[in-house]
This record gives structure tokens, C-alpha cells and sequence, in this order.
């Protein structure tokens, strides 16, 4: 997605996320938008980046099936 | 504080996620959580509390209900100090933990007793952008920008 004046990128932008399509139903860690870390727990997904010198990541679970709409 | 893209995961809509901090004492984690204005308060995977040292075995639990009617049991540390960081600001938090069920897509949500009792919150889908500003009158950027 191209920057918009004044506006925030997205915490997720469309290149990371085509990236997570195959990290479905499991824990990421983001460092400065890009994957550095996954595993099937938040602690697997934090020890990983961590062991690649990311000790603080952003972490997400990546839904299963994200095209569903969601009603929380 | 400035307007947010909306993210969209792969084949999905656009969603609007926040990036916060959870905080008990020194420890931290940082999270990517859905902001819903219709929950009454946020909620959290509880294995945020795990990492962050929360024992599971001195919460107080409770219960919430989701969309579909069902029941939720949740756990609270309310004798702990336990604050949220959006941008520079730091705050307690009024939610809540809950174990999600295996294989479950459901978000981690900034809610509205903690998060929307500090921000004004804008959404605005047609654009596919947030507000999240401290007062009400922070400049909006002019449409002729979007692109």
C-alpha cells in the first residue's frame, strides 16, 4: 500500500502479510514489519526471534482463516 | 497522534489493528490487537499473562460473553499493576485474559473501559483508516492525499 500523507502505515502492510498467508493459525514475531520469528506458541514464536537478535518483537496470532468476516 | 492504516491480511478485509505494550513491573510484551469499540473492556490471549509472569493460579476468574452468546471464562490479576502503552501513553489495564480455544480465530481486543476510556477513537472504513488521538481535535489529512 502506497504511504498516505499524515497517515500511519499499517502495522501489518500488504507484503508481510501475503507473508503470514503461510504462517496460518500459528504466533509471528514483527520487527520493523518484517517476520522474525513463528512457532505454534507465543513463547516459540518470541524464543525464535529472540535467537535471531530480536529480543523485543511485535507478536500476533495469525488467524486460520482471515477471509472469514469477523464479529466479535 | 496521527490517522492508522488499516492492515489486510492475506484474502481478508481490512481490520483495524493497533500495536500496544502490555506491562506487569519491568516486564513487557508488545501486541497487535483489534480495536472494537463493542467490547466492554480488552481482552487478551492469556498466554500474554504467561509472558509476562502472571501466575494463573492467583488470578480471579470470571466470565464474559462473545458475539455468539457463548460464554467466556476470563482471569484478572486485579491486585496487580498491570498497564497498557499505546504510542507514549501508559495505562492501566481494566480487561481481561482468556484462554481462546485451540484452533480459534479470534483477536486479542483493545476495548473500551481501558483503551477507548483514554483515546477518541475514529474509524473510518470508506477511507480504511483509524483516529487515535488523545483530544478530538487533531487535523484530519486532507482527502486529496489518499492515493
Amino acid at each position: 500500500m502506497t504511504e498516505r500523507r499524515g497517515v500511519r502505515p499499517p502495522v501489518i502492510d500488504r507484503r508481510l502479510a501475503e507473508e503470514l498467508d503461510n504462517y496460518r493459525g500459528q504466533w509471528v514475531a514483527i520487527e520493523d514489519g518484517r517476520l522474525v520469528g513463528s512457532g505454534d506458541t507465543l513463547s516459540e514464536a518470541l524464543a525464535h526471534a529472540r535467537e535471531r537478535s530480536y529480543p523485543d518483537p511485535l507478536t500476533f496470532h495469525v488467524p486460520m482463516h482471515p477471509e472469514r468476516p469477523f464479529f466479535l | 497522534m496521527p490517522w492508522y492504516d488499516y492492515p489486510a491480511l492475506s484474502g481478508g478485509q481490512p481490520l483495524p489493528l493497533a500495536a500496544v505494550r502490555l506491562w506487569h513491573g519491568t516486564r513487557s510484551v508488545r501486541v497487535i490487537e483489534l480495536v472494537d469499540s463493542g467490547a466492554d473492556f480488552s481482552l487478551f490471549n492469556i498466554t500474554y499473562a504467561d509472558e509476562l509472569g502472571l501466575d494463573r493460579a492467583e488470578a480471579t476468574a470470571g466470565e464474559s460473553v462473545g458475539a455468539s452468546g457463548m460464554p467466556i471464562p476470563t482471569l484478572r490479576w486485579p491486585a496487580l499493576s498491570l498497564e497498557m502503552q499505546f504510542e507514549a501513553e501508559r495505562f492501566p489495564v481494566r480487561g481481561a485474559f482468556a484462554a481462546f480455544p485451540p484452533g480459534s480465530d479470534t483477536f486479542s481486543l483493545l476495548g473500551r473501559r481501558d483503551f477507548f476510556q483514554r483515546f477518541i477513537v475514529q474509524f473510518w472504513d470508506a477511507a480504511e483508516l483509524m483516529n487515535i488521538d488523545l483530544s478530538p481535535d487533531c487535523p484530519r489529512p486532507p482527502l486529496s492525499s489518499a492515493v
